[in-house]
């Protein structure tokens, strides 16, 4: 991962991606959107998440561009705040005209209240509330339906607000054509196609054909088109074509035989970043987001056929659900360097981070890129292993190539805008840090305070019968 | 596959730990039926049982007072559960506290643990939880030359700070078990050398004789912490051996005899999600005493010191249950999925370690097995709680039970996807019931978010 004759300067020039807002000083400081990591954990305390607005944005802008310019008709991006909740971040893509993708209450009130556009948001999961589907209708947020027991929910919370419920059906889609790719991020689950056919969202197109028959009954439901999402597995175009190509023939055959034209097609995220963690490692492949928009669009609208000729109608809206692409790389994770011990041959080198900011390591085994901030310039002069303190390994980085370390040093970890913050827990009593962001203007604000004791056992209470030994 | 009234209590093993049955077929926990504390206090939940983490107390400590002549001082490992009240119920068995930086100290202190009775744990202790341990005449278990500085700077020649060497014990021994546990490949002995913790023999050698030499420092002895990773008894005594060796060396190098030895934690448990069975371990705890205490009692030639450990799991693993309600069932051909409302969030071991549950149809306890069904969670991973798990025919509105939720769940559980966490109720010996942990609101989930004045102030697209 990092190569044992290059400093972090040179590390950073060739892991460097296009929405990437880091330099490196003269002295060798690393600055991230023009303001020195050292500066940022003086002002505001270590460890701490540092999101860039840029960064944010530009990712935004790149995929609309690349599906508008990929697909022949309209298309919207809707941002899956699953994968980073910061509210400060969601009112950035809401001002940008990104719609969202939600699942459960908590992401809902998000996605409306930073003020996205309800018609461009979408609600998913696989099993949602009366009480939820209800707070959707009255919104006019769209329904990705995925199962059958859904539809009398959808009509009771349209009867009961007085709104036309619009909804998609979420597709169960299965190529054998993407068993090469699903080796990565779901080999836990099991390999390839058997993976997919286990997890539990979606509608098979034979199921998906009745619960439409039965729905293009329902006045108060308005049957608007179709979804699917198979999550991260891979960055090669021609997984995306795999499932954009499948997803496209399951709509045709149901569409075909009930008559109807779908105005809202959505392919779901997972759509892959250039540098990414969850290659565990592996050399940056820079299969650019045009690439995979345009490979997934031109199998959708060949599997489509009538479904995608103008001459027919209009094409149906593209729905695209990214959330990695777009928080992935807007927030660094900066960490100082404690207790450094030597022994056994090895090299620890305790952080004020830990796995607890970073639960993908424990979860999915993602490797980060993790740079000697406070010495960019520095040559690597050992192997060290980069540790959390916690009472479990916490190994951020395992026999990390880096100049020699010492007290006080910083570190920079990339890519920490991805399901960190939101997987983040507070193990071993461990409050979580604070986040800023830094303004395209160069100004630095607080978006998420840091935590305390207080914030760690707010919910706790204890018996008055068990406090009464501590009197005695 | 087919059986009538499967009895699901006996099938998963171990002791009963206050689950039942009772006539309606609905489980019990301390006599109360799981449906009604749902309908009480909400789902999910985490019910804990007080009187069965009292009788882990007991059954541990009755274990080694058969097998050491002084008995062991337990200290209990927060970092396993922090539920406050759960600590609370282990100060008045008299458990003293093991524990890891500031907020975990302080929550120990304030349950009522006397200062002197809190071991210091960690790789990276910070001057400030360092300052505290000392003016509480607490226990620091070294684990880098850097809190030796420090602790020489807050200490004094009058009032020496009690401490231990942590010592890294890495046997060869270890590498015939199984160490698939621990997550870095290669052998067991490969896996505790790479670990951040402790000291080898040499390096040891020389802080024995700077702590000896420095009157600001009582040294009382050694601590070592393997962590769980095999529930066979012959790896204790592997580990007791090794202790003994480097105790016997060190005494060699530099005349110190401990007059403690900290065995740290990881005592097995007989149902154990980390072993990633479903079958209960055929070896009980006093086996596993018997098995560490004899190697030392072998090995070590001097006077025998007092012993400590720091148990986390033992204490409170089988203590709690975590209760959930069916939602959504999906059938499709040869497949049954079974939502409940609970997700892995609140079992993050599952994600983490493969860790694996047992699931209980809590209100059909009686009902006949009809297949297999996947249980899962509604969030927006995979979530498999369980999967292609035998089950009888369940509704909306059913409750599961998952056993053994007192480890490593609490603590380790995220908001993903804007989950707020959920509720904790106690039940007492005499079946009162009290919330130990309010369940948290969507507000809790972004209570430390703010919106930079700009943002809010700018107009929204039309």
């Amino acid at each position: 991962m990092t190569d044992p004759a290059k400093t972090g300067a040179e590390t950073l020039a060739g892991v460097k991606i296009f929405s990437d807002r880091l330099t490196v000083d003269a002295e060798g400081k690393l600055h991230i959107a023009g303001v020195a990591a050292s500066e940022l954990l003086e002002r505001f305390g270590s460890p701490l998440v540092v999101g860039v607005e840029d960064t944010l944005l530009r990712n935004f802008d790149r995929i609309q561009e690349a599906f508008a310019t990929a697909w022949p008709g309209p298309s919207a991006i809707l941002y899956a705040i699953k994968s980073n909740n910061t509210l400060a971040f969601r009112h950035l893509l809401s001002r940008a005209g990104a719609g969202g993708d939600c699942f459960g209450l908590g992401e809902l009130r998000a996605t409306l209240d930073s003020g996205a556009d309800p018609a461009r948001i979408a609600l998913n999961g696989s099993d949602k509330s009366p009480e939820l589907i209800l707070i959707a209708v009255m919104h006019g947020v769209t329904i990705n339906i995925d199962d059958a027991e859904e539809i009398d929910m959808i009509a009771d919370a349209a009867a009961q607000s007085g709104k036309r419920a619009r909804v998609n059906l979420r597709l169960k889609i299965l190529p054998e054509a993407l068993g090469p790719y699903m080796g990565g991020s779901t080999q836990r689950h099991g390999q390839g196609i058997a993976s997919a056919k286990r997890a539990k969202w979606g509608l098979s197109p034979a199921s998906a054909t009745e619960v439409a028959t039965r729905l293009l009954q329902m006045p108060s439901i308005d049957l608007a088109g179709f979804s699917v999402h198979i999550g991260h597995l891979s960055n090669r175009p021609e997984a995306f074509a795999a499932i954009a190509a499948e997803f496209g023939a399951a709509v045709l055959e149901i569409s075909t035989a009930l008559g109807l034209r779908p105005r809202i097609l959505d392919l779901g995220g997972g759509w892959a970043r250039e540098r990414e963690p969850e290659q565990r490692g592996a050399p940056v492949d820079r299969v650019t987001i045009e690439t995979q928009a345009t490979a997934a669009a031109d199998a959708l609208a060949f599997a489509l056929g009538p479904l995608a000729d103008p001459a027919n109608g209009p094409l149906p809206e593209l729905w695209l659900e990214p959330g990695r692409y777009i928080s992935g790389n807007a927030q660094v994770l900066l960490a100082t360097v404690g207790s450094v011990k030597e022994d056994c041959g090895y090299r620890w080198v305790n952080v004020d981070i830990s796995t607890n900011d970073l639960m993908r390591i424990e979860t999915g085994s993602f490797e980060y890129d993790i740079l000697p901030a406070s010495r960019m310039h520095d040559t690597p002069t050992a192997s060290q292993e980069i540790v959390g303190s916690t009472c479990f390994r916490s190994v951020i980085g395992a026999g990390r190539n880096l100049p020699s370390l010492g007290r006080g040093d910083v570190l920079a970890v990339l890519d920490a805008g991805m399901y960190a913050e939101v997987f983040s827990t507070q193990f071993n009593s461990v409050p979580r840090p604070a986040a800023v962001l830094i303004g395209t203007g160069g100004e630095v604000e607080i978006m998420r305070v840091r935590e305390t004791l207080v914030d760690v056992f707010a919910s706790h209470r204890v018996p008055d019968r068990l406090r009464q030994h501590e009197k005695e | 596959m087919h059986e009538i009234e499967p009895n699901w209590l006996t099938r998963i093993g171990g002791r009963p730990d206050d689950m039942a049955v009772d006539e309606k077929g609905t489980m019990t926990l301390g006599r109360l039926p799981a449906d009604w504390l749902v309908q009480e206090y909400g789902s999910p939940l985490y019910v804990t049982l007080e009187q069965v983490i009292r009788d882990n107390v007991r059954r541990l400590r009755e274990a080694f007072d058969r097998h050491w002549p002084t008995g062991v001082d337990l200290f209990y490992a927060i970092k396993t559960n922090n539920c406050l009240a759960i600590r609370s119920v282990l100060t008045s068995e008299g458990v003293g506290g093991e524990c890891f930086g500031d907020v975990e100290y302080r929550a120990t202190r304030e349950s009522g643990v006397s200062p002197d009775r809190i071991i210091l744990n960690g790789s990276d202790k910070t001057e400030h939880a360092l300052a505290a341990a000392v003016a509480g005449n607490s226990v620091i278990n070294i684990d880098s030359l850097d809190e030796i500085e420090m602790l020489s700077r807050l200490a004094t020649s009058e009032k020496p700070v009690r401490v231990n060497i942590r010592l890294r014990i890495a046997p060869s021994g270890l590498d015939g078990f199984d160490a698939s546990f621990f997550k870095n490949g290669g052998t067991a002995s490969e896996s505790l050398l790479a670990a951040k913790w402790g000291f080898s023999e040499s390096a040891a050698a020389e802080i024995v004789a700077k702590l000896l030499a420095d009157p600001k420092f009582d040294l009382l002895g050694y601590s070592t912490h393997v962590g769980r990773f095999t529930s066979d008894p012959a790896a204790f005594g592997v580990v007791g051996r090794d202790l003994a060796r480097l105790t016997r060396a060190l005494r060699d190098r530099t005349g110190f005899w401990p007059r403690v030895l900290d065995l740290g934690g990881g005592w097995p448990r007989l149902r154990e999600p980390e072993s990633r069975l479903p079958d209960a371990s055929i070896h009980d705890i006093d086996e596993h005493v018997a098995a560490i205490t004899l190697a030392l009692h072998e090995g070590l030639d001097g006077a025998l010191p007092r012993l400590w450990a720091e148990p986390g799991r033992y204490l409170v693993g089988n203590a709690v249950v975590l209760l959930s309600n069916v939602t959504t069932i999906r059938s499709e051909p040869g497949r049954r999925w079974i939502h409940v409302d609970a997700s892995t969030n609140l079992l993050m071991r599952i994600e983490t370690s493969r860790s694996w549950y047992h699931i209980l149809p809590a209100s059909r306890m009686t009902a006949p097995i009809t297949g297999n069904a996947t249980i899962v969670g509604p969030t927006c991973i995979p979530s498999v709680l369980g999967a292609d798990r035998p089950m009888p025919d369940l509704r909306r509105g059913d409750v599961v039970a998952i056993p053994d939720a007192g480890m490593y769940a609490e603590v380790l559980a995220p908001q993903f996807n804007g989950m707020p966490r959920p509720a904790g109720v106690m039940i007492a010996p005499d079946g009162s019931v009290d919330l130990v942990r309010r369940r948290e609101t969507y507000e809790d989930i972004y209570r430390n978010h703010l919106m930079p004045s700009r943002l809010v102030a700018s107009p929204l697209p039309t």
